[in-house]
């Protein structure tokens, strides 16, 4: 359970985020809709560990993030937290595999080429485990991401606008997947795509004008 | 799965700057490291061949080129002088020891030098074969003298002078009846022989001058620096390498030589110092010129490392992302500017004594001072701590930068 307890951020004077009290259960998939500077992203930041909010707490399960601080956190996160950012990001020196490899070793977990294997196999992507990141394509790079984010079967996977660059077929096929790999994990993707809404019904909304959220 | 593999990755991932990097950062260590083994070795070899040798009698001349070609065996003397003048201050009661030196010829290019066996037994000369000398023309050789052909048993004739292109004493043919074992001194590539010996090629040598009463004779005395002194009847000997009884013959002895006779007394404790101080300007400016390069290829690594960041820090940031801590990404910055160095370092270690060992294979052994690579000095641990300390100052910029970067800041601007 992911539950934010009277949240707001600001930049400086300027409130980017006023989300209140909001709670997601166990296992549920949401979308998390809004224009650009809704605080989508932010909000995301703030329920990995990566941003600390300016007002209010945030819990997942029965520990208080915003009470944590350093390894501990970071030790949180790598464990519990899965994340798939807009831009993949997989790192260029490193061999697909070891790109999900490196998620194993980042969270403080075995290092268990096995099920790394397992995962990116689940994924399509088992036979291209030795090429670098340079020679995939788009869906494929997409894919080895997703696999980095669920190898360490985390409790709740962020996802942030993973579609905004595929076309409809990916993009579809990339929601459905996130979907299928989160199966028992609470999934929140923050998206502006209006095609996500098809594969996902549940929807937080971030209204920029009056940050004010509809659930 | 670990930093040290993440930071192997990423240094294989960049070839060209990383292979620049450890060119610019071995070139400087490999000239000091040259630097250390030269000056270390030359030194060395001075003051084992100096050792013991308090005072060197000779004729008139440099001081220097006194001690160089007596000691050392390294330059032309100074002249010739009397034996019984020579013999007059080494019965001097403050003198403990004295061992006269003969020279003048050479046997491909290494010197033949008239003695006594004090000269083996003060360098500690063990034999490796035969004994020493028992009648003229008999010869006891150095370890590298042996090396060059000159075994127990063989016979060869001196050439006048102390290069290889003098006049040949094709009339006396001189014997090897011992080898030295190597003892790490002059002695090595000398070939030693009773004073008798010395006096019966030159003495003969100047009776038989009808048959070559020519210009180009004289010159090769004068080049040799015996003089024409040596034509004389009356014993001449080249030096006399003294050891003091006491240490009080120090202050007043070489004054006392030098204002009341015609001798010169050089003191080789003082001219090594010269001459090393001579030295130590090169090597000085050579060490600078290395520490420039050493700086510069520590630049040059941070640079990489602040450069590779601007590329790199979403990376980083993923890597937070993911779970790794502030001080395992440093650590990650750190163990890849410490890989580049120790790198460079060891690759500059095995330039500079691969240099080294090429400089004595190239020069060749026997003629002058021998040099290796093949060997350690203990300064080289010194060498050793620069990768630390380059690596570390190289690394604490851009691993600073990454310990304060904003993950969810740097996440968002991409």
């Amino acid at each position: 359970m992911l539950r934010f307890e009277q949240l707001r951020h600001r930049y400086g004077e300027r409130t980017v985020l006023d989300v209140g009290d909001l709670r997601i259960e166990d296992g549920a998939q949401m979308l998390l809709l809004g224009p650009s500077g809704s605080g989508k992203s932010s909000l995301l930041h703030i329920a990995a560990g990566l941003l600390r909010p300016t007002e209010g707490r945030v819990w997942l399960d029965d520990m208080e993030l915003t009470g944590m601080h350093g390894a501990a956190l970071d030790r949180v996160r790598g464990r519990r937290v899965g994340i798939v950012f807009q831009r993949l990001h997989l790192i260029p020196s490193l061999s697909v595999l070891d790109n999900v490899l490196v998620a194993q070793y980042s969270a403080g977990n075995k290092v268990d080429a096995g099920v790394a294997m397992e995962t990116l196999d689940r994924l399509g992507m088992s036979a291209k485990a030795k090429a670098k990141p340079s020679s995939l394509s788009l869906g494929e790079a997409q894919r080895v991401a997703i696999a980095r984010t669920v190898v360490n079967r985390p409790r709740l996977i962020l996802a942030d606008e993973p579609t905004s660059s595929l076309d409809d077929a990916n993009a579809e096929q990339v929601l459905r997947l996130l979907c299928e790999q989160a199966q028992g994990a609470t999934l929140l993707i923050a998206t502006h795509d209006a095609r996500a809404k098809a594969v996902i019904p549940q929807q937080v909304i971030l209204k920029a004008a009056a940050q004010q959220v509809v659930a | 799965m670990n930093l040290l593999t993440l930071a192997a990755a990423d240094l294989r991932h960049r070839p060209l700057p990383n292979f620049l990097h450890l060119v610019l950062l071995g070139l400087g260590i490999a000239m000091i490291t040259a630097l250390l083994l030269i000056s270390t070795q030359i030194s060395g070899r001075l003051q084992r061949d100096a050792n013991g040798v308090d005072l060197v009698l000779g004729a008139k001349g440099s001081p220097l080129q006194l001690i160089l070609s007596t000691v050392y065996h390294l330059d032309i003397p100074t002249g010739n002088i009397p034996l019984d003048e020579a013999n007059h201050w080494a019965s001097n009661p403050m003198i403990a020891e004295a061992i006269p030196l003969s020279l003048g010829d050479n046997a491909r290019g290494f010197r033949i030098v008239g003695t006594t066996p004090a000269l083996l037994k003060h360098y500690g000369a063990r034999f490796a074969q035969g004994q020493v000398w028992d009648a003229p023309m008999q010869t006891v050789v150095g370890s590298e003298v042996a090396q060059s052909g000159f075994v127990n048993g063989a016979t060869f004739i001196g050439m006048h002078g102390l290069g290889a292109s003098g006049h040949a004493h094709a009339d006396h043919q001189y014997r090897v009846v011992g080898v030295l074992a190597p003892t790490g001194t002059v002695l090595d590539r000398l070939i030693l022989t009773s004073l008798d010996s010395v006096w019966e090629v030159h003495g003969a040598h100047h009776h038989d001058a009808d048959e070559h009463d020519d210009d180009d004779h004289a010159e090769d005395h004068a080049a040799s620096g015996d003089g024409a002194a040596n034509y004389n009847a009356a014993k001449e000997i080249t030096a006399m390498l003294m050891t003091y009884r006491t240490p009080l013959a120090a202050a007043s002895l070489p004054r006392m030589i030098n204002t009341q006779s015609k001798l010169q007394a050089a003191v080789p404790a003082m001219e090594t110092a010269r001459l090393l101080n001579l030295l130590g300007l090169g090597f000085d400016t050579l060490r600078a010129l290395a520490a420039v390069l050493i700086v510069a290829a520590a630049l040059s690594v941070f640079v990489a490392l602040y450069t590779a960041m601007e590329t790199r820090q979403y990376d980083l940031a993923v890597l937070r992302s993911l779970g790794v801590s502030r001080g395992r990404v440093v650590a990650l910055l750190w163990i890849q500017a410490l890989s580049l160095s120790i790198a460079g370092t060891l690759i500059g270690l095995l330039l500079g004594h691969g240099a080294v060992e090429a400089m004595g294979r190239v020069a060749g052994t026997g003629r002058n001072v021998s040099l290796t690579g093949l060997t350690l000095q203990a300064d080289e641990l010194a060498i050793l701590l620069l990768p630390l300390l380059v690596g570390t100052l190289a690394a604490l910029l851009p691993a600073w930068r990454a310990y304060r970067s904003d993950v969810a800041a740097t996440l968002s601007q991409s």
